[in-house]
């Protein structure tokens, strides 16, 4: 009996003890843990499908969810306010505080703007980028050598675009090539940082392709090879290195895979994002469920009734500065994109009923045209955007090739892509041919081209001329950084290396 | 030297009321014979004339009998009520009361539950033990009491305060207290489903050496909970009856009808800007919507009823024991549509087979709590010229938002254990645990005027599933007592929640969420925790003089990586029981007296189960239901969670080591019972998030960065005294010292500023060298009452710019601008004031006449800062607080209208950018202290004598108040209502005062 009980409890013993060995393995359902993240070719295409996901909303803004510090309730579309909203271009009929204060570079002073200021999510972006590239070599389940070396090509490439595009925004950053780098990081001279990306192009270019699978729309708000040579020259431009500039987007151009559509065929370009035009947009279509809400997308500040449900416009351009920047359509209507960019609305008509579109794009007073550049929403009710964000298309890089050629006294080349872009809009060529004046006309081209388009701020403070359009900047101002978004005090948590902007030491 | 003959003789013990006492120890006075009783409390032993018998047993005062005649020999024993039984149980194993070397207190529940009344246990212990603060600081029917033993060593985070919680054990098995944040669905007090008449005994594990043995889970002290069981002897059958009313205490002063209007038109008349106007309500004198003077407090606070049932039957016998009981409560609350039910049933049966060999265990408990409210927080403060609900004008108008709330907990707990002797003093207990506790929220709250619904529906489900085995070895060899513990346990504790919630286009009558598609949104979690343990403890005694005692316990958590996982948590103890050593032999008036001295290590974890394994994300879908955050161009995938994300491998145990020295003193024929220990817990690696730089991505790491002290010393001195033949007169006085202090931060001690998410720039600082919530304010120099005595600055010629940069004016707040940079912001706060309290303590008495008994509980807290934020919310104006809510009277404070006002409020410009009433002005910290009578009872006890007619054995009937009064020098209504942090938060709900009759039966 005795024997009996002991064997049994010795048997009650080694049962717990082997079933013991897997009982502190608890891992979620709901989501998963780091170990587990990182195993095979699903994982791998997701972590960098995520990264682009980051990056989208670093240029739509911070929300809610992304720090608690935000001041506002929800994103902006910040990319407007970084990359047009100071260009001396724009108004807001309705005087609101927070824009009136962005055109007039008072970027510390209103709280509301602080997520403006915040660059969180591009080193969001950057970080993804960098466990990505940490990551995804060691993962070999179904994952081909070739497709994972087109993956790490394109987190390179877009952990390149987020520093590019951090640093048109604030100047010098810091550059973090480097997963869980905790560091705390200072600020790199601008130079530095775009000869960085050159050089991480120049790694990514080879195993990129230039087109990925899909639609345009799908292959094209990737990396490809095309967008990886369009970040390369506008990097160079900064760079002042105007042959490397103009030398990739010749590539860009013999390619043959980019084409400039006809006027007639913009709303391709600006609603849909399905164009041979494209080089690199960022990704909204509402039949993946990706769009944008009320506040991500800039259109719904420039958008009124009959397309979405607001009754004012928050954001325009005003009549005389239309008439300004396109002279030739101030003189004889020549120039077709001014009916393609702007709308006048009948703001007689109720608000309740769907507000017809003048034939005449003109028609209302000084303050009452619409930009519609972009007008694709996807719910009118909630005013929910789909149009896809614009980063750079082949018109802008045909016009960037031109001021760089220009600048290297190669005036007729300038002038021959000029042109393309001139006679498209069914303005008069260009014909004078001293570099300066190619270069002023080049510019000029540039800002009736891609009104709207996130360029025109970034072109002025390449140029170090943002003064000379935005009155509230002065030409001292700019020299000590009033270009570049202040940092925000958030960067400085935990950071002692982290300096402030010398203009925005002493100004708000 | 001749002996007189020895005769063989038979006794029988019983208690005082008769009943056979079993298994009391007979002994000869300088003899080592000795014996037992049996089942009926009968014994044999041979005697002779003029023998001292000396009969104990567990439980009761030792007897000395001279036998002489046969009669001697029926003894009956009188209750110990001061040892409060002799054997504990501490932890895997029980332990005669003078051998324990920790600092472990007992609480005899029975005493307790016959003379207070409340939905939990932890509430019924308030004052009981010296060390155990707990603080009711909700009046809210079924809420949680606050429980801090010997000190907080808890940081809080965010906008939660954050509490050092112990480990609640019941019949050997840990049980779910609480649940996290993320999983708590409801905000009943867990705990509250364990019916207070079912407990036996409670012991609480303060020092690390008693604590120990439950290794990660009992840095904060360990609540060991014992259940009745049945005793041999015949059946007993238990009735305990009551019922009562519960009055509203004092309320808000509120300015009601005609006084509101002037004192709104007041303010209007002294700050209105140019062009701003009353609203309607207060100058539309013809309209009677607006004519009234509402006391909206009166007419949702109402007198209300309690009531609670409980009946047991319990037995023993050969074949083993059984026990089951049935409890039923529905305390109804104060306040409109509030209040508790609980439905318990608890079994438990012990069976013995092979010859006594095997003893088994089942116990089954089955509760239900249910808590309503009010969806959101009903406001009682409407404008008193608004009509109440019960106004026939009122049909239609958005005066209030009717609604329901219900919490539902349903616990139900299995668990079996099996003891097998091996052979000698060897025995191994194998035991199973099942719990899962469900609980349920429903709510649904409808607009009057649009009749919308908003619904919600939520079920958390928690299962806990334990296995322990253990192997006991406890011989004794002559006067070596040894005891062995080997043991082993495994546990798993899950959590799943599921939230549906929808905002109906229409009426609905339902509770539930009934519109399938549309616009309802639900989201499920789920998180899960193992705990592997291997555990040992040796105790030693030596004549049961010189006493020691070492354990180790090693866990292993799922909650850390695999490199991290394993913790070892060490104890060792001594003690000395010096009476019973020669040279004290004639020290007659002590009778037992011991010294004892322990050191441990302890520790305890956190919430989030899956912190250290670096958490991903695979993003959520916005409120507009995007995918935005989940996919791009409809690829998804996973992301690092950003805010806890970064995996910290080094994340690892909070540790805590006690020391602890401590003295029992029993003296006068035990009449007299002194206890004093003195312990220093030192907390290190509490668990913080400090920010990382933006650069890296993430926002924050969790490191184990804050190290917290605390100090104390504890007293409780327990007398029973006979004051006359008939009158007797017990009193327990306990009291408790204790000092906290942060010892150690991360970063260099930099300051960790809490910023509110809430408010501006508003939270608290954790600072090195203060104690924990510490009060850091702006210090107040009282009102500006001239312009020119704001002060300017000399250099710039710039005044002195007050908080949230405003421009400072007369009537406005003066702070001392600490740095005299002329700027109020957060580097001008300074400490002034600690919330935690330094002395807290109990005072019980009993006095027995015949068979009345009067019992006076009382409770006090002295040496507390806090403040009285629930006035300061309400002086609080905003822009439109006209018709907002109620107001108080002004006229009952001291508030600045003019120049030369001595007054204690500054201006109450509800104009002003700034308010300048805020929580974190120095001169609203006031004295916390209080010492209030908890509960009076006065109770009979009738005999079988006196009721010779009726069937019972036993009736007792009695009469309880219950929060009878408080005094205190706070101006606020209960110094006790106050959170934590030391905010008082009674603008919640206030405690009642309880007046309960009651009669308990035994057949």
């Amino acid at each position: 009996m005795k024997n009996k009980v002991i064997a049994m409890f010795l048997l009650v013993i080694m049962l717990a003890e082997t079933s013991c060995k897997k009982w502190l393995d608890e891992k979620p359902i709901n989501t998963v843990t780091e170990d587990q993240a990182w195993k095979n070719g699903t994982d791998a295409e997701g972590a960098v499908a995520a990264a682009f996901a980051i990056f989208r909303r670093a240029l739509s803004g911070l929300t809610k969810e992304d720090t608690p510090a935000t001041t506002r309730n929800g994103s902006w579309g910040d990319y407007y306010f970084w990359g047009d909203a100071r260009s001396g271009d724009w108004i807001t009929p309705n005087n609101d505080g927070d824009w009136g204060a962005g055109f007039q570079n008072h970027l510390i002073q209103r709280t509301e703007l602080e997520p403006l200021t915040n660059w969180r999510l591009f080193y969001r972006t950057i970080e993804q980028c960098n466990l990505v590239l940490e990551k995804i070599p060691a993962i070999t389940d179904n994952l081909t050598n070739e497709r994972k070396a087109q993956l790490l090509a394109d987190a390179r490439f877009l952990r390149a675009m987020a520093h590019f595009y951090a640093a048109r925004i604030w100047g010098d950053v810091p550059v973090n090539l480097k997963a869980r780098n905790v560091e705390p990081l200072g600020r790199k001279p601008l130079a530095e940082v775009m000869k960085m990306v050159v050089d991480e192009v120049n790694i990514a270019l080879p195993n990129l392709l230039w087109d990925n699978k899909g639609t345009i729309k799908q292959s094209r708000s990737r990396g490809t090879k095309g967008a990886a040579l369009a970040l390369k020259a506008h990097a160079l431009m900064w760079l002042k290195d105007y042959q490397g500039a103009s030398d990739a987007i010749k590539e860009i151009i013999n390619s043959n895979n980019f084409t400039l559509v006809p006027v007639n065929q913009f709303r391709d370009l600006f609603d849909n994002g399905e164009s041979k035009e494209v080089i690199f947009e960022m990704y909204y279509d509402n039949t993946n469920g990706e769009y944008a809400d009320y506040y991500g997308h800039i259109m719904t500040y420039y958008l009124t009734n009959p397309y979405t449900s607001r009754d004012n416009l928050s954001l325009a351009v005003a009549k005389s500065k239309i008439l300004e920047i396109y002279p030739d359509y101030a003189r004889d209507k020549s120039d077709k994109r001014v009916p393609e960019f702007f709308q006048s609305i009948d703001f007689s008509v109720s608000s309740s009923e769907l507000r017809p579109i003048f034939a005449d794009p003109l028609q209302n007073g000084e303050r009452n045209i619409m930009f519609a550049k972009f007008r694709k929403v996807k719910d009118r009710s909630y005013s929910l955007m789909q149009a896809p964000v614009p980063v750079f298309r082949y018109a802008d890089v045909v016009l960037l090739k031109a001021e760089a050629d220009a600048r290297l006294g190669r005036v007729p080349d300038a002038l021959d892509n000029l042109n393309k872009i001139r006679s498209r809009a069914g303005i008069p060529l260009f014909t004078r041919d001293d570099a300066p004046t190619v270069i002023e006309a080049v510019l000029a081209e540039r800002r009736r081209e891609l009104i709207g388009e996130f360029q025109r701020s970034y072109d002025l403070v390449r140029l170090g001329r943002l003064h000379e359009f935005n009155s509230y900047i002065t030409a001292q101002g700019e020299k000590d950084g009033a270009g570049f978004f202040p940092v925000s005090e958030e960067a400085f948590t935990n950071n002692p290396n982290m300096e402030q902007t010398y203009y925005w030491q002493f100004n708000q | 030297m001749f002996a007189m003959a020895q005769t063989a003789v038979t006794g029988r013990v019983t208690d005082e009321k008769g009943a056979p006492v079993i298994g009391a120890t007979i002994k000869v006075k300088g003899k080592p014979a000795g014996t037992q009783t049996d089942l009926t409390g009968t014994f044999h032993i041979s005697l002779r004339v003029g023998d001292t018998v000396i009969c104990s047993s567990i439980g009761f005062l030792p007897k000395h009998v001279g036998y002489k005649t046969q009669s001697d020999l029926n003894i009956r024993l009188a209750e110990d009520n001061k040892t409060l039984g002799q054997v504990l149980v501490v932890g895997y194993k029980s332990q005669a009361k003078q051998e324990i070397t920790g600092s472990v207190a007992s609480i005899k529940m029975d005493k307790v539950t016959e003379t207070q009344a409340a939905e939990s246990f932890e509430s019924l212990l308030q004052g009981r033990i010296a060390g155990v603060n707990i603080q009711l600081n909700s009046g809210e029917p079924g809420a949680s009491p606050a429980i801090i033993i010997r000190g907080l060593a808890a940081v809080s985070r965010d906008d939660a305060s954050a509490l050092s919680e112990p480990l609640y054990v019941v019949d050997g098995v840990p049980i779910i207290s609480k649940t996290s944040n993320e999983f708590a669905i409801t905000s009943t007090n867990v705990l509250a489903d364990l019916n207070p008449s079912d407990i036996e005994n409670v012991v609480v594990l303060k020092d690390a050496s008693a604590a120990a043995i439950y290794g990660s889970r009992a840095a904060n002290g360990v609540i060991l909970i014992t259940t009745k069981k049945g005793k041999i002897g015949k059946p007993q059958i238990n009735f305990n009856l009551r019922t009562g009313v519960n009055f509203v205490p004092q309320l808000q002063d509120v300015a009601g009808g005609d006084k509101e209007r002037q004192q709104v038109a007041r303010l209007y008349q002294l700050y209105a800007p140019y062009g701003t106007f009353m609203p309607a309500m207060y100058t539309d004198v013809t309209n009677p919507f607006y004519h009234n003077s509402s006391d909206w407090q009166g007419y949702l606070y109402n007198t209300s009823v309690t009531q609670d049932y409980n009946t047991s039957i319990r037995g023993a016998g050969d074949f083993g024991q059984y026990s089951v009981s049935l409890g039923y409560m529905d305390y109804k609350g104060i306040l409109f549509n509030t209040g508790f039910k609980r439905y318990s049933s608890l079994a438990s049966t012990t069976f013995y087979a092979l010859n006594k060999k095997l003893i088994i265990n089942n116990t089954l408990a089955v509760a239900r709590t249910d808590q309503s409210k009010n969806p959101g927080s009903l406001n009682t403060n409407y404008s008193a010229l608004l009509p109440l609900p019960n106004n026939p004008m009122v049909a239609g108008s958005e005066v209030y938002q009717p609604g329901r709330l219900n919490n539902v907990n349903d616990r139900m707990r299995f668990s079996s254990d099996a003891t097998l002797n091996l052979v000698k003093n060897l025995s191994f207990k194998t035991s199973l645990s099942l719990e899962y506790l469900r609980l349920m929220q429903d709510s649904s709250i409808t607009s009057r005027r649009t009749l919308r619904s908003d619904n919600k529906s939520g079920v958390g489900e928690n299962r806990n599933l334990l296995v322990q085995n253990t192997l006991t070895y406890a011989p004794t060899v002559g006067k070596h007592r040894l005891s062995l513990l080997l043991g082993q346990s495994a546990e798993k504790l899950e959590s799943k929640i599921t939230i549906v919630n929808n905002v109906s286009s229409a009426q609905t009558l339902s509770q539930t969420v009934n519109w399938p598609q549309g616009n309802s949104i639900g989201t499920s979690n789920y998180t899960a925790n193992s705990l592997l343990s291997y555990f040992s403890r040796f105790d030693y005694s030596f004549d049961e003089k010189y006493l020691f005692g070492a354990s180790i316990r090693t866990d292993g958590s799922s909650k850390f990586g695999a490199a991290n996982r394993w913790g070892v948590f060490p104890s060792v103890s001594a003690g000395w029981n010096f009476n019973k050593e020669k040279i004290f032999e004639n020290w007659k008036w002590l009778n037992s007296g011991k010294i004892r001295g322990s050191y441990g290590l302890s520790g305890t974890t956190w919430n989030n189960d899956y912190l250290a394994l670096g958490i991903m994300s695979g993003g959520s879908l916005d409120r507009y239901n995007s995918l935005l955050q989940i996919s791009y161009g409809g690829i998804s995938g996973f992301t690092p969670t950003w805010y806890d994300g970064f995996k910290n491998d080094n994340l690892t145990w909070v540790k805590t080591n006690m020391g602890n020295v401590g003295m029992d003193l029993s003296m006068f024929n035990n009449k007299v019972e002194f206890i004093f220990d003195a312990y220093q817990k030192v907390t290190k690696g509490l668990l913080l998030t400090t920010a990382l730089p933006t650069t890296s991505g993430y926002n924050e790491v969790y490191r184990n960065a804050a190290d917290v002290l605390n100090r104390g010393l504890e007293f409780t001195l327990n007398t029973n005294m006979n004051l006359s033949k008939n009158l007797s007169w017990s009193t327990g006085l306990n009291f408790a010292y204790n000092k906290n202090r942060v010892t150690s931060l991360p970063d260099g001690n930099a300051d960790i500023i809490k910023t509110s998410t809430s408010g501006q720039d508003f939270g608290s600082i954790v600072r090195v060298g203060a104690p924990l919530n510490g009060f850091f304010f702006y210090q107040s120099e009282g009102i500006y009452q001239a312009e020119s005595q704001i002060p300017v600055n000399p250099k710039t010629g710039a005044k002195l710019l007050g908080l949230q940069n405003k421009t400072l004016q007369v009537g406005d707040r003066a702070f001392k601008d600490q740095n005299g940079d002329y700027k109020i912001d957060v580097s001008d706060r300074v400490y002034s004031g600690d919330p935690n309290p330094k002395w807290t303590g109990g005072w019980t008495n009993d006095f027995n006449y015949k068979g009345f008994g009067l019992n006076v509980v009382s409770t006090f807290v002295i040496g507390r800062d806090i403040v009285n934020s629930a006035l300061l919310d309400r002086l609080k104006l905003g822009k439109s607080f006209a018709g907002a809510t109620s107001l108080p009277n002004f006229d009952n404070y001291s508030i600045w209208q003019k120049s030369g006002d001595n007054a204690k409020y500054p201006t109450l410009n509800p104009w002003s950018g700034v308010s300048q009433i805020i929580n974190y002005d120095s001169s609203y910290i006031e004295d916390g202290s209080y010492f209030k009578i908890k509960s009076v009872t006065l109770s009979y006890n009738f005999t079988k004598k006196m009721m010779p007619r009726l069937p019972f054995d036993r009736m007792r009937i009695y009469c309880t108040m219950d929060n009878v009064v408080t005094f205190q020098k706070y101006s606020g209504p209960d110094a006790e209502l106050v959170n934590v942090d030391g905010f008082d938060m009674s603008g919640g709900y206030p405690m009642r005062r309880l007046m309960l009759f009651g009669v308990s039966i035994g057949l």
